[in-house]
């Protein structure tokens, strides 16, 4: 059960025995008005196998959404490498790139800002669903909608709101299974529990383990606590500043 | 004994489109120059009540019962009435900063605005003590100062935030997930920092997550769930030895102490003792 065969695009190839991401002496740094450099980090490596979920924690503007944007390829290292699966973002085609891109994913740490303000949640999870899975049909996209939002304890009554209509944490969640409904490889979970209450926050972890494991995803799981990561990662790198 | 400040009484507040009641009768009240925090579940109402206190309800929203802040009741009161206590008398600093900054002005001017239309304060001097309330906040005003909202961090937006609440003359601050995104140090920090606000007088309801914050910030405590208050009382009590079971399972569930969630059916046992109640009430309305 090495491989794995999607339907969409072609017939991806994911090789589960190989890193799902993998880094490479990763630098980067900030040139402020003053011209003075600030440097986040230098020759930073870190490999990622499918199913783990490594933590990464350190102080307020220390670069850690930066490291996951740049595992993405949605920000681009001074210096280093970073692999999807064993290929070199940098270097491969973009197509074979734009291919893997739907499994490479990640968890806003504003989720309010990440949905659309003048579309329902329905159509917003809607909209990703018929892109991901080129589904058609109504009821079946309904019901992979409800299935996934039924993980994360939401109701289906709020299916119908706009953004602006739901609390902090809700959205939050939204924001999560929207995430999942694309089945990724790779997760950035940016402060996924951030707007939890403690007994919710709980659960998610406990859901994100579970898929992680169950589906052999990659997390890497951003947060300042550090306790929380220490249950439920298994390992933890922490930025210095 | 100082004065009540806010009296807030049988406080409901429901959606009109759905006929659902979201708040359910909560009253609590707090003295001038005292803390008060609401903690709970996510989606119970917290931001809800501090959105009818300020009047920023949405419109698809009514609130029914009684807001007495300062011998006014503010449910009845027009959007002008309304807009005239804002910034003077009370603030609320919001949840998301990323959406409550302006993206296109630089952060200190932002801290510099509030000191010159509030305070008074010649733009140069508003400048400079912009600058030092953000260096206040471990912030460099030329370097993090300069930047727009986007450029910074999730964290450093959230101080930005905190120095405009530092900087505006309101005795009342309402504050919603002040240290959301902010590491153990910075989140002290914040914390020290709102109760340097509660020292000089001010007045804090605040609305959190973290129980950590919620034992530092001290005073009075409410725990919400469901719609409902369910316990409330001095902090140290509630988190050292809570009554319901909701507090309970919460302080279960923080990671320090395991991380196990609340059981389903014990959160269900709670909706359903209420449901009973709530149809035998309208049953005696009726």
């Amino acid at each position: 059960m090495e491989h794995f065969r999607f339907k969409a695009n072609g017939g991806l190839r994911v090789n589960y025995s190989k890193y799902c991401i993998q880094a490479k002496n990763l630098s980067k740094s900030f040139s402020g008005k003053d011209r003075k450099k600030r440097i986040l980090f230098s020759e930073f490596s870190v490999e990622i196998k499918p199913g783990e979920i490594i933590g990464l924690c350190g102080p307020s503007g220390c670069g850690k959404t930066t490291l996951g944007d740049i595992l993405l390829g949605l920000k681009r290292p001074d210096t280093g490498k970073v692999f999807w699966n064993g290929n070199s973002i940098n270097e491969s085609g973009k197509s074979s790139r734009a291919a893997l891109r739907p499994y490479f994913q990640k968890i806003y740490q504003d989720p309010p800002a990440s949905f659309p303000p003048h579309q329902t949640i329905e159509e917003a999870l809607t909209d990703v669903v018929k892109h991901k899975n080129s589904i058609r049909k109504k009821n079946v996209i309904i019901q992979l909608i409800l299935a996934a939002i039924k993980d994360v304890g939401l109701d289906k009554e709020l299916l119908k709101r706009y953004p602006g209509q739901l609390s902090g944490g809700e959205i939050q969640r939204f924001a999560l299974s929207r995430v999942l409904l694309l089945k990724p490889i790779f997760l950035v979970a940016d402060e996924p529990t951030s707007r939890l209450d403690l007994s919710v926050q709980a659960k998610i972890v406990r859901l994100l383990m579970q898929l992680a494991k169950q589906r052999r995803m990659g997390v890497l799981f951003i947060s300042h606590d550090l306790s929380l990561l220490s249950i439920a990662c298994n390992k933890v790198l922490s930025f210095g500043r | 004994m100082n004065e009540i400040l806010l009296n807030i009484n049988n406080l409901s507040i429901s959606s009109i489109p759905e006929h659902k009641t979201l708040v359910k009768s909560v009253s609590f009240s707090i003295r001038q120059g005292e803390v008060f925090t609401l903690i709970g579940e996510t989606g119970c109402g917290k931001t809800l009540v501090a959105q009818a206190l300020t009047g920023m309800l949405s419109k698809d929203l009514s609130a029914t019962g009684c807001i007495e802040f300062d011998e006014m009741n503010l449910v009845g009161f027009s959007k002008k009435q309304r807009q005239k206590l804002w910034g003077k008398r009370m603030f609320l600093l919001p949840q998301e900063p990323g959406l409550a900054l302006n993206p296109s002005m630089r952060v200190i001017k932002q801290v510099a605005e509030v000191l010159r239309y509030h305070r008074g304060q010649q733009p140069k001097n508003a400048l400079k003590n912009a600058g030092a309330l953000i260096f206040e906040l471990g912030l460099s005003a030329s370097r993090d100062g300069r930047q727009y909202p986007f450029r910074l961090s999730g964290g450093m937006n959230q101080r930005i935030l905190l120095a405009i609440a530092l900087a505006i003359p309101a005795e009342f601050i309402v504050a919603d997930e002040p240290t959301k995104g902010l590491d153990a140090d910075l989140r002290n920090s914040a914390v020290r920092l709102l109760q340097n606000l509660v020292a000089r007088g001010k007045t804090l309801l605040c609305i959190t997550h973290d129980l950590t914050v919620a034992r530092d910030l001290g005073g009075n405590i409410a725990v919400m769930y469901g719609g409902y208050i369910v316990e409330a009382g001095p902090a140290e009590k509630v988190l050292d030895s809570p009554v319901h079971p909701y507090t309970q399972g919460l302080i279960k569930a923080a990671p320090e102490n395991g991380m196990e969630p609340i059981p389903d059916h014990v959160l269900n046992s709670m909706k359903t003792a209420w449901n009973t109640s709530d149809s035998k009430q309208t049953g005696a309305c009726a």
